[in-house]
């Protein structure tokens, strides 16, 4: 994603620093989760992909809230559903962008 | 206004503009995530109008609020709803989900199907009720309750979906609205 952003929507790191600590809330990931959903959308993305990246980029999300900020345990099934998404995430990028 | 404020004015919006459909809302504190399922199944995916909408729901609020997400979903995706925050529904919302069954089909499956279905113990209690409006016929149901899930009511558009997949002998059933959270004078029309 940090591809894309850089190189696809020509922002860089200090534009990106910028932009973010600009809104006073925290929430890189969720920034840049939102400027690649704009680009898609800008873009005409086909609708399906479209939802499954914003779907399942967000359960991601949340899983790696809970395995670094929860004390829970994450066990192998979760591990590979993750690595599963991830898989799925990135073919969807590589497909439409 | 924050972000939840916001939203909850432009789905209220959205429920005028397509009264047939139904939202609950469920806002992910922890993760900054909007969370906003829509049904039925056949306008998400397929009225070009409500997507159009969707989109410039969800552009607007990642304008306003670029470090929240914001995600809809519908009826069959993997994200299921666990605390749902708030739900509207617009008024045509169940009257549309038993519209879409003609007499024939109706007859066909009372004929070919109800007691199979009775047997086999897909269904704990069902019975059509028919509401003759003029031309259109609606076709309810009394609560039908799932036996894998007894104590949620279903109504209407299980029948519909019987239908559809009578050949698979096991039925998806969809929840719809509880039948208790039908408004009374709705009911009274109905059944006029």
């Amino acid at each position: 994603m940090m591809h894309i952003i850089l190189y696809e929507l020509g922002y860089t790191e200090s534009t990106l620093a910028t932009a973010i600590s600009n809104d006073q809330r925290t929430g890189s990931h969720e920034f840049y989760i939102n400027l690649i959903t704009k680009h898609l959308i800008a873009k005409n993305t086909n609708r399906d992909d479209r939802k499954l990246f914003s779907e399942e980029i967000v359960n991601l999300k949340r899983l790696r809230t809970k395995a670094d900020y929860n004390d829970e345990i994450i066990g192998e099934s979760q591990g590979r559903y993750s690595l599963t998404k991830a898989t799925d995430i990135y073919k969807i990028l590589r497909k439409v962008i | 206004m924050n972000s939840q404020e916001y939203l909850k004015d432009q789905l209220e919006c959205l429920v005028e503009s397509f009264p047939s459909i139904r939202i609950r809302y469920e806002s992910d504190t922890s993760n900054n995530c909007h969370f906003i399922d829509v049904v039925p199944l056949e306008i998400y995916k397929h009225n070009v109008n409500y997507q159009q909408a969707e989109d410039e729901i969800t552009l607007d609020f990642i304008t306003r609020y670029p470090t929240e997400n914001i995600v809809f979903i519908s009826e069959g995706g993997e994200t299921v709803l666990t605390k749902v925050d708030y739900e509207i529904f617009g008024n045509m919302f169940h009257v549309n989900r038993i519209t879409a069954i003609s007499e024939d089909v109706v007859q066909h499956y009372i004929l070919n199907y109800s007691n199979q279905l009775s047997t086999v113990g897909i269904f704990k209690a069902f019975e059509p009720v028919y509401y003759n409006l003029g031309s259109t016929l609606l076709v309810g149901t009394l609560p039908v309750i799932h036996p894998f899930l007894t104590g949620i009511n279903y109504y209407a558009s299980s029948f519909q979906y019987m239908m559809n997949h009578e050949d698979i002998g096991i039925l998806p059933v969809t929840p719809c609205l509880p039948v208790e959270s039908i408004k009374d004078d709705e009911q009274t029309v109905l059944a006029a």
